[in-house]
């Protein structure tokens, strides 16, 4: 049901920033009338109208769907095992026949794998919105700023399901893990500590020049998920109910 | 090959040792029954059997198995039952039941077919609409389903009134009955052990305080009436374990033992006694002399 009403809720969000664009490619009525001392403090929070490409960019792949979909992420992985701690079902489920690794990687490969068919149905929603207003974007662009999105959203789901094993309350997961990646993201605004936004680091205005994969995120981002998923399992290992 | 061994078993939690050289030995085809106050380590050494949690010094096998080692197979030939335990709410008796197979890995419809009979839950209803009385009987008939090797069930009347209980135990004597199964489990509730099991392990602070049949126990722990000769008293009795004492007066004891009559009585005799009187305790009496001890 989770995967349903996100896969939903970002399906509209995609069709309905990519329609927008129409009413903003000849820019914000009124901009010009901001003093420009503000000016570029604006530029930096608006998305860029020059073509189809970066305004999908940054605003679909870098803000919306990263910020929402790591909502969703944080929601659906934060719960997956925390859920059957706070439930009471975790002793009848660790009492069967099956292997604490074989149900961590059922839950992570049914979770991630919603995570990822809302992310590509989003996106397709986002690519027929461009369509319906008569614009189309690169489908090399909008292919490798999918995986980008799918790498970042990913990262943040294995650090829910690392926090869904370490405490056993899935609101608190959820809510630690949102904790850390906003604290992340806060701290990423100082210049010095940029490498530490999660945002920034998945979100790269470099994209939007080169249509290109982009090594040093998705690199990142495998790595990082590959270590807290199994920092997961050990601990899952370990722990005793 | 007994179902369960455990020789030495320790068990703690931080600075609280929940088992200290535990002692259990369950004979395969049995219905053993664990029984001990809260906080004996029942639910502990059920646990530990299980795999869920790791003893910190001993030897534990069960099935012939290792459970930390062999966990997930050796599970596949257990049933269990927890005390204290929910199952998926929005699950219908038989999806849960569907579920529970394939992670048994075998198919279960004839086994419902056949213990529906017994049991006759509303499987297609959800599992949230199912009373205490009806989960818990769920939670019997899911471990049954897959017609394990050992059943182990973990304080499973707690809770529930006394017709449902009384079916509960009536369906558990009927399967070890139809098959040789054994049976493990852990109660508080005297009558119910006193009634279905052969062995019973008293259990207290951690460590096993004692291990026989039903019936043995009952026979052979006995109140003694027994008076003295001058210059002897209850402490020159050697070759029995004298369990309990009280001074009765006039050089005369009422002494609890444990022990065959025959050689509690030569005992005493040895002891410069004579035994005046001998009675019998209830089974629930018993429980209490050694678990207050």
């Amino acid at each position: 049901m989770k995967i349903i009403i996100g896969c939903v809720l970002l399906s509209v969000m995609g069709a309905a920033v990519s329609i927008a664009y129409r009413f903003f490619e000849g820019g914000i009525p009124g901009i010009s009338q901001i003093p420009p001392e503000y000016m570029d403090l604006i530029k930096k929070l608006l998305p860029d109208f020059s073509n189809v490409n970066a305004y999908l960019y940054s605003q679909w792949f870098s803000k919306n769907l990263q910020q929402v979909g790591a909502i969703l992420a944080v929601v659906l992985l934060g719960g997956a095992v925390a859920s059957e701690r706070e439930l009471h079902t975790a002793i009848f489920l660790f009492s069967r026949p099956v292997s604490r690794g074989m149900v961590l990687a059922s839950k992570v490969i049914v979770l991630f794998g919603g995570l990822v068919l809302a992310v590509l149905v989003s996106t397709g929603c986002a690519v027929l919105g461009a369509l319906i207003i008569g614009k189309a974007s690169q489908p090399s662009f909008v292919l490798v700023a999918t995986l980008h999105s799918v790498v970042a959203l990913l990262t943040f789901a294995s650090l829910a399901t690392l926090l869904s094993v370490l405490v056993p309350d899935r609101v608190k997961a959820m809510l630690f893990s949102g904790v850390i990646l906003i604290a992340l993201s806060v701290a990423g605004q100082f210049k010095s500590l940029r490498w530490l936004n999660p945002l920034a680091l998945f979100g790269s205005s470099d994209l939007i020049k080169h249509p290109v994969p982009q090594l040093v995120p998705i690199v990142v981002g495998v790595v990082l998920s590959v270590c807290m998923l199994w920092t997961s399992y050990l601990i899952l290992q370990r722990q005793e109910f | 090959m007994n179902a369960v061994e455990m020789v030495g078993v320790d068990k703690s939690f931080g600075n609280v040792r929940a088992l200290d050289d535990m002692r259990l030995t369950v004979p395969t085809g049995s219905i053993f029954g664990l029984m001990g106050p809260n906080g004996a380590g029942k639910t502990t050494s059920i646990k530990l059997m299980l795999g869920l949690m790791e003893p910190t010094a001993g030897s534990l096998t069960v099935l012939g198995a290792i459970p930390s080692g062999d966990g997930a197979v050796l599970r596949r030939r257990i049933g269990f039952v927890p005390e204290d335990f929910s199952l998926y709410l929005h699950m219908t008796g038989f999806e849960i039941l569907q579920f529970n197979a394939r992670l048994y890995g075998c198919s279960v419809e004839e086994n419902v077919r056949r213990l529906q009979t017994v049991f006759e839950l509303p499987l297609a209803r959800k599992i949230a609409t199912y009373s205490k009385g009806m989960r818990k009987l769920l939670g019997l008939y899911i471990a049954l389903s897959t017609e394990p090797e050992l059943l182990i069930l973990d304080e499973p009347t707690e809770g529930l009134d006394p017709v449902v209980r009384s079916h509960f135990l009536g369906v558990l004597a009927d399967e070890t009955a139809r098959r040789n199964l054994t049976v493990f489990f852990s109660s508080h509730i005297l009558s119910e052990v006193e009634k279905i099991c052969d062995t019973v392990a008293f259990m207290r602070s951690g460590r096993t305080i004692l291990q026989d049949s039903v019936e043995s126990i009952k026979e052979r722990y006995r109140v003694y009436t027994v008076r003295f000769g001058a210059g002897h008293s209850p402490r020159d009795v050697k070759d029995i374990a004298v369990h309990r004492e009280r001074a009765l007066g006039q050089n005369a004891w009422d002494i609890e033992a444990l022990a065959d009559q025959e050689q509690a009585r030569a005992a005493f005799a040895d002891a410069g006694g004579t035994v005046l009187d001998v009675q019998s305790l209830p089974f629930d009496e018993i429980f209490l002399r050694f678990v207050e001890a």
